[in-house]
Parts: structure tokens; C-alpha cells; sequence
């Protein structure tokens, strides 16, 4: 189960190339910013799944093997999660 | 931030104003705009910037530790609007926001008209934050209000409410805004400010919704002001220049000599504009006098 941290406040909106997601830790950190897959792996966190779950829903709605999406999904989850914005 | 999304940034501006008030234990209330609960406002509607009220007591701790956190003061309280109601501060990563110290048309007990809104008050998520905002009924209320003086972006607002709203929920508004002292506000707004003629405010709000001169604002806040020593500061303060609004004209911090020439010019415009009426008083007197 994953929980976005308290602080933090969020938006998904259009950019010039497309959707983009903002995160923010209010009132002090500067927002970051999601694009692509990013935005897809953020949603299904925000909605409670764990890392191995969020792989496996992307699995699916890409028809791509876990293995290969794996390294890149851990990698952004274990950074959020360093940077203050999610927990296990 | 230049290229996002403009909504996506003010609903991030209102978390962040959310958190700075919980820091700092001021008790905010996000209105309009974003703010507003989802079927308030006609689906193609967009707002620029992000509005909150503060209550009256704590405005001076918020707005300290808005500078504090990085924000910049754009305009003051005095020179913001005719109703001295807001000042805006903008933030490089969440742009403008307009921080209300009262809400124009509920002005006369600021302090007891904040209180009535916070007592009923909700928690709504913006940008998934939550913020404190005002009851369903009260943010209709608050968008009637305004849009008495948001030209013709308000016109169409009240076209839309006036639609969705019953005549049963139109006579509520009317209650509650009778609650808050602002009849006459609402009226502005529902095209009805002919009944409040004799009113002090009157010629404040005519000048609100059709506009006006500088001449006329300045006659409608110096009759509005209720006591004598009122009507001092602001037949003082006609001359006065808005260093503020000089500021974003020139795009720099005004010098001296700056300030020097929009006083005259301010002088030369008053002095202009009371010769354009005088001379519209003596044709009409000409024309009357006229076989």
C-alpha cells in the first residue's frame, strides 16, 4: 500500500507536449514535474497500489513485460519516495 | 513554471496558501475560482490568479510569513482596489494571489462577516490539498457578490447561477446576504441597485458595475465613507499617487522625480475632468434656457 505524504499537493494538466503531472511539498519545495508513464505509475500510487502492483498494472495497460518496466518504475518510486512525497 | 498549465498553477498556489495559514495558525477561507465547488461556475470559465479571504485578525501574521516564505508584495491593501480590500502577492513558482482582508459588500463588519463564513465553513480538496473553503451556499453567495464588479466575465457568471438556481435558492441567497449586511452588493450584481438609490454606498457600487472616471470613484468612496474623518482621507488620498500601480506601469521601482510627474498629471487629469463637467453643467443649463 503507498501513501502519498501529507504535504504534498498535485495536479494533472495540459502542457505544451502533452498531459503533465505537478507535485508539490507545500508550501516550500519546488513543484516537480511528471510527464509520459510517469504520470500513469503516480496515479496508480496516489490510488493506494504498492510498487509490484503499479508494475503489473502498467504490464497490462502497455502489454509490455514486467521485467523491462520494472528497473525505470523502482527508480522513480524509490526517488519519490527519498524526496519526501510517497511511503510504503 | 511559464509553460504550465495556468489552472494547474493557481490550484497548487491554493494548497500552498493552505499551508502557509496552517503554519502560521491563520485561519484562511479559499473563494472563487478554483476554490469553488465543481457546477458553480459554467464549464469554459477560467480564472488568473488565486483568491483567499483571511480573517481580519490574523492578516498581518499571514502576510508576514508569506514574505518570509519568498512571496512578494505586488500591491497593498490601500492601493489594490476602490474598496481597499485585497492585496496581491506573487510567488515565483505559484504566481499571483489576491489576499482578501474583507469581501467587498460585507465590508462593515469584516471581522463578525468572517466568523458567520468560517462557522459553516468546509474542507474541499484542491490540487488533492485540503482547504478550508465556505459552505455550497456561502461560495454562491461570495460569486454573486463579485461578479457585480467583474464586468462582463460576472454578467455571465449571474446569467449562469440564475439559470441553475431556483427562485426558492434565490430568495435564500437574499436572506443570507442580508445576514452578512450586503444587500446592496447583491443587488449590484442581480441589476436591482436602483432600489438602494439613497444608499451610501450607492454611487461606490454604480461606479463598481458601469464604471466611471476617476472623478466618479473618487465621489463615490468619499460618499460612501460613513464619518467625517473618512471622508478626510480619502478626499486627501484623491491626490495621492498609487506608487504600487506606477511600479507595474513602469515596470521598475518609481524614483522621486517619477512620483513628481504622475502627481502632476494626476492634478492636471482631476483639474481636466472637472473642467469637462463644469462645461457639460453650463451647455445643459443652455440647453434648458434655450426657446
Amino acid at each position: 500500500m503507498t501513501r502519498i505524504a501529507g504535504d504534498v499537493a498535485w495536479v494533472v494538466t495540459s502542457g505544451p507536449d502533452g498531459p503533465q503531472c505537478l507535485i508539490a511539498r507545500v508550501p516550500d519545495h519546488q513543484p516537480l514535474q511528471l510527464s509520459g508513464t510517469a504520470i500513469d505509475l503516480w496515479l496508480s500510487w496516489a490510488d493506494g497500489a504498492s510498487l509490484e502492483e503499479s508494475i503489473e498494472e502498467m504490464s497490462a495497460l502497455y502489454e509490455v513485460p514486467t521485467a523491462d518496466i520494472r528497473p525505470e518504475s523502482e527508480r522513480l518510486f524509490r526517488e519519490l519516495e527519498a524526496g519526501g512525497y510517497l511511503h510504503e | 513554471m511559464d509553460a504550465v498549465e495556468l489552472g494547474g498553477r493557481i490550484r497548487l498556489a491554493h494548497a500552498c496558501l493552505q499551508a502557509v495559514a496552517t503554519a502560521c495558525e491563520a485561519d484562511i477561507l479559499h473563494v472563487k475560482g478554483y476554490a469553488a465547488t465543481e457546477g458553480f461556475y459554467r464549464s469554459n470559465r477560467h480564472s488568473t490568479d488565486a483568491d483567499i479571504l483571511v480573517r481580519p485578525g490574523h492578516v498581518e501574521v499571514f502576510t508576514h510569513r508569506l514574505v518570509t516564505d519568498g512571496w512578494e508584495k505586488v500591491t497593498d491593501f490601500s492601493s489594490g482596489s476602490a474598496f481597499h480590500h485585497a492585496a496581491t502577492f506573487r510567488h515565483p513558482w505559484w504566481g499571483a494571489v489576491d489576499i482578501h482582508r474583507y469581501f467587498p459588500g460585507m465590508d462593515a463588519h469584516a471581522e463578525e462577516n468572517f466568523e458567520r463564513l468560517w462557522a459553516t465553513r468546509q474542507s474541499l480538496p484542491i490540487a488533492h490539498y485540503p482547504c478550508a473553503v465556505p459552505s455550497d451556499a456561502d461560495q454562491i453567495l461570495l460569486i454573486m457578490l463579485h461578479a457585480g464588479r467583474d464586468g462582463w466575465r460576472g454578467s455571465l457568471d449571474i446569467q449562469y447561477l440564475r439559470r441553475v438556481l431556483s427562485p426558492r435558492d434565490l430568495e435564500r441567497m437574499r436572506r443570507r446576504a442580508a445576514e452578512f449586511g450586503a444587500e446592496i452588493a447583491l443587488a449590484a450584481s442581480l441589476g436591482e441597485l436602483g432600489d438602494y438609490r439613497h444608499h451610501p454606498d450607492y454611487l461606490l457600487w454604480k461606479y463598481m458595475t458601469v464604471g466611471g472616471s476617476r472623478i466618479d470613484e473618487w465621489v463615490a468612496r468619499y460618499s460612501a465613507a460613513r464619518t467625517l474623518r473618512a471622508k478626510a482621507r480619502v478626499a486627501a488620498s484623491s491626490l495621492l499617487v498609487n506608487k504600487d500601480h506606477l511600479a507595474m506601469r513602469l515596470g521598475r521601482r518609481p524614483s522621486r522625480a517619477d512620483v513628481a510627474t504622475e502627481w502632476v498629471g494626476r492634478v492636471r487629469q482631476a483639474g481636466t475632468e472637472i473642467g469637462q463637467r463644469v462645461r457639460g453643467v453650463l451647455k445643459g443649463s443652455e440647453g434648458r434656457e434655450s426657446p
